[in-house]
């Protein structure tokens, strides 16, 4: 979608650049590497090289967290990295969060066996436990098969119900553990109630929608209130497995109702089609799962960079005084980090010969990987801040009181022309709009919206089947439904949604709904001063067409540069004090870093400084700081930003904190499955991977 | 053979994405027409593919968004297309629909005087907030109640003609010339997007500036029967 007229990417373009290349040159190492790693990365067949763990870098401030799973619910970890301030803190319960996630499919069978063996127990019912056994057996083979196309080190003999795989540089200096925790899952606290969280708030309501329709429609119709024919296999197969585990949820309370052999036979056949499903997709979440675990891994480049932003995010989330700035930001980072993954060699390791994906459904998992790696362990935060810019500029109060307004209006006054929801598909709504409050990723939350769209037009067709609706019509129904729903959260939801979706997406379907749906939300804050209102909301909307034009130019700017920003640590006042990550472009000079030194540690007259294995570097103002950092000898450098007076020769001589562990050799990082096919020039790759 | 990232890019240059915008039940109803069928056959072929999202299409109940695929001098065009509320009340929500078009349709009722005024303010409106990038069609509906006319085609055309325009006179109830306008505007807008092209010059402007898209706003006012006439078809 989006297809532009243009040609793609302006800076990969070897030829034409020739001569600024030479000019570049002069300034500093950092431009030439980068435009010859493109020119390899783009010219040359990617050679499939592995990521060199990153030499100066990775400067992990954190040691890997350990690897036993952790129990509580999701939520609960994702909230504590929401409220992490301190940086560590928030990073480390980001990273249980994001293991979590990465297990999820293990998870989500497990629990379903979790479901399947509590009923065992209670029911004393053979079958069930040896289909519980099977269960296990087959998610064995499944990661045993995985771990050897990924060719990684034979994993430690699985219990019989693995946790996902571990990447390897991860596993070997923490966990010796961690093959142990997952044979805890049969204690207590694994019982049902504790996997189906996210989804079961939500979702049991849903249950209660179901029961009146009778239950052979239940068993056999997968989600039949899911609208369209069109969904996704892998949603298709997601509501299936939800089903499945909402059939067991649902038929648990009734614990006293005897289960027969055929419900037994009919879960087992519909665990072999969620099966089969699974094997369809399993290369594509195979590539996502490897994606997301390289954003994950902190000694890999990209690792780090998604590290860093992060935490560059969670630390300069606050400073924003607009959420559009904000959330901008964050797209923007994600769309430099997707384009640089589909350039990288890292990328062109991990893809299979055998599965060619077409550049659309490439970009499209790249990106749900990224909303996995990026996005995820952001999303509490970003809702927080989001939650306090609009309670300070007064606009969730404003929605909230004309939400009495608009429902306290007749269906007439809201220019209503068709039949409008019913009760029962009014909750149908509302779950599919809390559903996508739950999501993270921008394109589930639209997916979630359709759906409520569908069952609006459904309503709608009541009273005149045969009619098309167009927005006059529908509109007025959108904002009737929304006056009846959590407005606030939705407010938020849909700010998240449009700025972060991916923009490739921004004029698709779910986009217009998505507008159609920030119209309804505009038009019910200004509704009961109808008049004066239409002027009002004008200008509002003209700001928005501007921040909108920006926005384009922004990421044009930011595109033609062809660069990816880079973060940097630095300290304040001394060595391991205080600190920050900030954003750098490969263009930013020392100069101009200690300028935004000053405003982030607020202190004017300090200078700054590089540490290289605790002695001070002479730096010139003019030095580009990219390059300074791809100068250095992996972890042993530290920029400091402190006081003019203070005697250079005076820091502390130890090792600054921030040092990574040691670097274990190089062998150990490569996962087999990169290991190099193509080792001619070490040299220049290596660097260019690293300053690109 | 593996593709690189540019290889694959480049695959893709003949094709382009513009998105129209609409509001006239009665166009739209007749377009929609021909869309049923071909919608049905994109949904199983694309099922899975994420470039166009999952379709939530639902027989002739929504009529709001609509894509169309065209192929023009050997370039496939697939029109995005929005429908606008074109009702007063919303009229202050046009901007969010239209910001990102490359054109629009702006549909008056040719027995209907005051709607064509209503389509003077929406030109008004345009070309101020989006300049002469976007493409302006001004269609006169419903020829088939010529003895009704109380907007003249010359009074029309000549309009049209002084903003930049171009006027079309179309029927949905007997589907007439709506084909036409829809072929003729994407060419305009294909033509208009290439020479913004070229005046960035060497395509550095990648897909930002390309990616608005086509929208037509109608300005049919809601108290025309405008679906009488037409949900025959």
């Amino acid at each position: 979608m989006g297809l532009p007229f243009s040609p793609p990417p302006p800076s990969p373009q070897p030829l034409s650049s020739a001569t600024p290349e030479a000019e570049r040159k002069e300034e500093g190492k950092g431009g030439v590497v980068e435009r010859e790693e493109r020119k390899l990365a783009l010219t040359s067949p990617p050679p499939s090289r592995p990521p060199v763990p990153p030499q100066g870098r990775a400067a992990p401030p954190l040691p890997p967290a350990p690897l036993c799973r952790t129990s509580p619910s999701r939520k609960s970890s994702e909230r504590v990295a929401g409220e992490g301030t301190e940086r560590e803190k928030g990073q480390n319960a980001a990273k249980k969060a994001e293991r979590e996630e990465g297990g999820e499919q293990g998870e989500r069978r497990k629990s379903k066996s979790g479901l399947l063996f509590e009923q065992d127990s209670r029911d004393q019912h053979q079958a069930v436990e040896e289909e519980e056994e099977k269960e296990g057996e087959g998610r064995g083979n499944e990661e045993e098969k995985e771990d050897k196309v990924r060719a990684s080190p034979p994993c430690p003999p699985p219990g019989k119900k693995p946790s996902r795989p571990v990447p390897p540089p991860r596993k070997k200096p923490t966990s010796p553990n961690s093959p142990a925790s997952p044979n805890q899952p049969r204690g207590a606290n694994q019982s049902a109630p504790i996997k189906v969280p996210p989804a079961s708030p939500a979702r049991r309501p849903d249950v209660s929608l179901y029961s009146p329709q009778g239950g052979a429609i239940l068993a056999t119709q997968p989600d039949s209130s899911s609208t369209s024919s069109a969904e996704e296999d892998v949603e298709l197969n997601q509501e299936l497995e939800q089903n499945h585990s909402r059939l067991a949820e649902s038929r648990s309370p009734k614990a006293a109702v005897r289960r027969t052999s055929t419900t037994v036979m009919l879960d087992r056949a519909r665990y072999r089609l969620s099966t089969v499903l699974t094997g369809l997709i399993s290369h594509e979440r195979r590539l996502t799962q490897r994606i997301v675990e390289l954003a994950r891994d902190p000694f890999s480049y990209f690792g780090n960079l998604v590290k860093e932003h992060r935490a560059f995010t969670l630390e300069t989330m606050s400073s924003h005084s607009s959420s559009t700035e904000m959330l901008q930001e964050i797209r923007q980072m994600m769309t430099q980090l997707k384009s640089y993954l589909l350039q990288s060699t890292e990328l062109q390791a991990m893809l299979e010969p055998q599965h060619q994906y077409t550049q659309d459904k490439l970009e499209s998992i790249v990106e749900a990987a990224l909303c996995k790696s990026v996005l995820k362990p952001l999303k509490e935060s970003i809702y927080q801040r989001l939650e306090k810019l609009h309670t300070g500029d007064g606009g969730l109060k404003q929605l909230a009181q004309n939400q009495s307004v608009v429902l306290g209006s007749t269906t007439t006054a809201l220019g209503i022309t068709t039949a409008v929801p019913e009760a029962s598909s009014m909750e149908k709504i509302s779950i599919k709009l809390n559903n996508l409050h739950q999501e993270y990723s921008p394109q589930k939350k639209i997916e979630q919206l359709l759906k409520a769209c569908k069952i609006i037009y459904d309503s709608m067709s009541i009273s005149c089947p045969g009619r098309a609706h167009g927005a006059d019509d529908f509109l007025p129904v959108m904002m009737y439904v929304l006056a009846r729903s959590n407005l606030c959260a939705l407010q938020l939801d849909v700010e998240y949604m449009m700025e972060l979706m991916d923009p490739s997406l921004t004029l698709g379907e779910g986009s217009y709904y998505l507008t159609t749906t920030y119209g309804a939300l505009e038009h019910i804050k200004t509704f009961d001063q109808q008049r004066s209102a239409t002027r009002q909301l004008s200008r509002e909307v003209q700001d928005s067409i501007h921040r909108w034009e920006r926005r384009r130019t922004f990421n044009q700017e930011r595109t033609s540069q062809g660069s990816i920003r880079d973060f940097l640590t630095v300290c304040c006042p001394e060595i391991g004090a205080d600190p920050k990550t900030l954003g750098v472009l490969p263009t930013t000079t020392i100069q101009q870093l200690s300028e935004q030194c000053a405003a982030r540690f607020e202190q004017d007259s300090y200078t700054l400084s590089v540490y290289i294995d605790g002695v001070h570097h002479p730096v010139a103002q003019t030095e580009l700081a990219l390059s300074v950092k791809s100068g250095c000898q992996p972890g042993a450098y530290c920029f400091v930003y402190h006081p003019a007076d203070q005697p250079a020769d005076a820091p502390p001589r130890r090792t600054c904190p921030l040092d990574p562990p040691p670097a274990p050799p190089v062998e150990c990082f490569i996962p087999a499955d990169m290991a190099p096919a193509d080792t001619e020039e070490p040299g220049v790759e290596e660097e260019s991977l690293i300053s690109l | 053979m593996k593709k690189t990232y540019r290889d694959m890019k480049k695959s893709y240059i003949g094709q382009l994405y513009l998105c129209v915008c609409f509001v006239a039940s009665a166009v739209w109803r007749s377009l929609d027409e021909d869309e049923d069928q071909r919608a049905l056959q994109v949904r199983r072929g694309q099922r899975g593919s994420h470039v166009n999202e999952p379709r939530h299409h639902t027989r002739r109940a929504q009529a709001s968004f609509l894509t169309k695929k065209l192929n023009i001098t050997g370039k496939r065009v697939n029109l995005a297309i929005w429908d606008t509320a074109g009702q007063e009340r919303f009229h202050a929500l046009g901007p969010i629909y239209y910001r990102d078009s490359n054109g629009a349709i702006l549909v008056y009722d040719i027995t209907d005087e005051d709607s064509f005024q209503k389509v003077k303010n929406w030109v008004k409106e345009l070309r101020k907030m989006l300049g002469n990038e976007i493409c302006l069609c001004i269609v006169g509906n419903k020829i088939d109640l010529d003895k009704d006319r109380h907007v003249s085609v010359e009074e029309a055309e000549s309009y049209a003609e002084s903003v930049g325009a171009k006027h079309y006179h179309t029927s949905a109830k007997l589907n007439k010339g709506i084909e036409e306008l829809f072929l003729d505007l994407c060419k305009r807008m294909m033509e208009t997007a290439q020479a913004e092209e070229r005046l960035k010059g060497n395509g550095a402007s990648q897909s930002a500036s390309s990616r608005r898209g086509v929208q037509i706003v109608d300005d049919e006012p809601q108290a025309t029967p405008a679906g009488g006439c037409c949900s025959s078809g």
